[in-house]
């Protein structure tokens, strides 16, 4: 501003007074980009402190040799890496975590689909309904979970007790065979996230307009017609969404499966967070646990990148 | 084609009001009919349930010999324009215009040629690969008015299809709309809450008020022959001026803001029944174009006072005030329209060359033969 005001009183040519403001504007500019910096220099730092260095610390480790019950060596080496090659409840464990996010994701995209629909239908207690989607995803997974182990008890839980009562087989141990228990455990990461699913497919429903419906409507198309080509390739970027969250969350799931089988019956539960949790905190393995940790997160990157790529058009978020 | 009769046509919502009362309206083949009315008439509502869009509550509906109450929208045979055109975000334009005939599951090569017809003649054919969003206000109703043409329906019905235009463009595509209307040849029902639009468009116009159809005649005819008040003000830009006056003995002339006006024979052979109002309290209707200005002592006339003067280069709007009592009709004007809203207020289409300004007394003299009355209690016409 001081610069305009001694400038203006030489000249009054236009020149002058464009040249004025062209100083003026770059000195804001510059000033307000100082001003940003500062702003988000605490979340820049935050951030450095809490994703940053663990991570680089994690990679750092995963190339030492670094068990807590061990001498620390800080040489390079990638024995962690050839060791899990060799190791085959690694292989079952990440072949666990693939089937578990591919399936649980599905699951729970396909019935927060249909719950979403059903939401966003016009009926009589409607948003009772609405609100009553919100319970099982405001609860705690890991009380999710031991609720869960509780119904699922051969003994005293309730579906032996509801299969007792109809008369009909109900001597299940639902946790302790392998087939049972994988299938206990998709039951509960439904139950627990369709939820989530449904709300974001609902927001998703709603900003579809009904004249569009209206339109499609009068051009001839029936019910079915009307969810394949309009609310299926309108929902493609909220479906990518709920995809991308819900995959990298279950590509990391622990707290469920942590509550309900403890990767068991054997290893037929284990999943790789569980398996880097027994080897890193419970085995002190800081080491090997670094190592299955940025398996994990190469995976879940690729993962995203692929879903991107195949799911995501930018004319459709139009 | 085909035609179009509502028959005692009421829509009732749930919670009991009633949106559309009792109309009857028929739509022959081939012809605009304009529905126009202020927002919350009823039009669009009326125009939703012969699109199948809004249940019909109590009436019959045919669409050509068949009744229709009952019928789904997509087995009525109607293309539909919408006011925000309701394009599909997803499909490009040539998807969009053929999306009714790919669901017909047309052979390929057929939805293909029609499709590009459909956009030769709207002047779409460069931007048939183009997404909506990528085109403007303009193109998008092109491509609404495409996928309502292409399927070549036996009715059109159109909800305010060019209100989200700005003011050039919708002149532009009012000759266009109809020039394609003519050339289809279909029963057209075209919403609109804009009376320009329905005079300059409608073979017929139905004006609606509160949910009831007022009046269905030729634009002419109507702005000639206004059923009532209403109908007169809403009909007609700038709006008629209304004013409480009174009928002499034997109804020979009108005083008006204090001033005897003559009324010739031909008025009181024209309007018999005017004769039964005389000595007494009516309104009277004067056009803007029907008030000139007049000598200092010319009789006939009324003594004004101008408030605004807006020159438009063919002709003068004057804006002044006489001493009577003026009437406006609730929902009949749009607010922008009355610049002033003072008593006795009124407008005056004057020539262009005529000296006068802001703050003159001026006296302006009424063409009495062309005078609109309407009894003062009911609204209502007389003839």
């Amino acid at each position: 501003m001081k610069e305009i005001t001694r400038s203006e009183p030489r000249t009054l040519s236009g020149s002058m007074v464009s040249s004025g403001k062209k100083k003026r504007g770059k000195s804001l500019g510059a000033r307000e980009r100082r001003f940003a910096f500062w702003l988000i220099l605490p979340t820049i730092l935050g951030l450095c402190a809490i994703l940053l260095y663990p991570s680089l610390q994690t990679i750092t480790w995963s190339f030492q040799h670094y068990i807590l019950t061990d001498p620390l060596q800080h040489n390079f080496t990638l024995s962690n890496y050839t060791q899990l090659i060799h190791d085959h409840v690694f292989w079952l464990a990440l072949k666990f975590t693939l089937f578990y996010a591919i399936l649980s994701v599905l699951g729970q995209t396909l019935v927060g689909l249909g719950v979403a629909l059903m939401a966003n239908r016009e009926f009589r207690g409607r948003g009772l309904f609405r609100a009553a989607l919100l319970f099982p995803w405001m609860m705690p997974t890991v009380i999710t979970a031991v609720v869960w182990r509780f119904m699922y008890d051969p003994n005293y839980g309730l579906f032996n007790g509801v299969l007792q009562r109809l008369g009909l087989p109900h001597s299940f141990v639902w946790l302790g065979s392998p087939t049972l228990a994988v299938i206990a455990l998709f039951l509960v990461a439904i139950w627990k996230v369709n939820s989530f699913a449904a709300l974001v497919f609902l927001a998703g429903l709603q900003s579809i307009p009904a004249s569009v419906y209206e339109a499609a409507d009068v051009d001839g198309a029936t019910a079915w017609q009307r969810f394949t080509r309009i609310t299926m390739p309108m929902l493609r970027p909220t479906i990518l969404v709920v995809l991308v969250l819900r995959t990298v969350e279950a590509l990391q799931a622990f707290d469920i499966i942590y509550g309900l089988t403890l990767g068991g019956p054997g290893y037929s539960t284990l999943n790789l967070p569980l398996y880097l949790y027994q080897q890193a905190i419970q085995g002190l393995n800081f080491g090997y646990g670094s190592a299955m940790g940025v398996i994990l997160a190469i995976m879940i990157s690729a993962f995203a990148f692929l879903y991107v790529k195949v799911l995501y058009r930018p004319e459709s978020l139009g | 084609m085909a035609t179009i009769n509502l028959e005692n046509i009421k829509k009732i919502y749930p919670n009991g009001y009633e949106a559309v009362h009792d109309i009857s309206l028929s739509i022959a083949e081939g012809e605009f009919m304009v529905l126009v009315g202020p927002s919350g008439c009823g039009k669009t509502t009326l125009l939703r349930m012969v699109a199948g869009l809004e249940d019909i509550s109590h009436g019959s509906l045919k669409i050509g010999e068949k009744v229709v109450n009952e019928v789904s929208p997509k087995d009525r045979d109607i293309a539909m324009v919408f006011q925000n055109y309701a394009l599909y975000p997803h499909m490009t334009v040539a998807e969009n215009i053929g999306f009714a005939l790919k669901l017909k599951k047309l052979p390929k090569e057929e939805i293909g040629n029609k499709v590009r017809a459909a956009a030769e003649l709207l002047g779409l054919t460069e931007w048939l690969d183009r997404k909506p969003r990528e085109l403007s206000g303009g193109q998008r109703q092109r491509v609404a008015m495409g996928r309502a043409i292409v399927r070549e329906p036996s009715v059109l019905l159109m909800d305010e299809p060019l209100s989200n235009l700005d003011a050039k463009l919708r002149v532009k595509m009012r000759s266009e709309v109809l020039k394609i209307q003519r050339q289809l040849g279909v029963a057209t029902m075209y919403v609109t809450h804009d009376q320009t639009e329905a005079m300059t468009m409608g073979d017929r116009v139905a004006v609606l008020n509160s949910g009831n159809l007022l009046q269905c005649d030729t634009p002419q005819n109507l702005y000639d022959y206004p059923i009532d008040q209403f109908v007169a003000s809403f009909i007609g830009s700038p709006a008629i001026n209304l004013y409480q006056a009174e009928l002499t003995q034997g109804a020979k002339g009108l005083i008006l803001a204090g001033e005897l006006i003559d009324l010739p024979d031909s008025v009181l052979v024209s309007h018999p029944i005017l004769e039964s109002y005389a000595s007494k309290q009516i309104t009277v209707g004067i056009r803007p174009e029907d008030l000139s200005l007049a000598d200092e002592l010319e009789t006939n006339a009324v003594g004004a006072v101008v408030e605004i003067v807006e020159a438009l280069g063919s002709e003068l709007i004057v804006h002044f005030t006489i001493k009577a009592n003026s009437i406006t009709v609730e929902g009949a004007i749009e607010e922008a329209e009355t610049i002033m809203e003072s008593k006795g207020a009124g407008v005056a289409r004057i020539e262009p060359r005529a000296i006068v300004k802001a703050g003159d007394n001026v006296r302006l003299k009424p063409n009495s033969t062309a005078f609109h009355f309407f009894d003062s209690v009911t609204g209502i016409a007389i003839y």
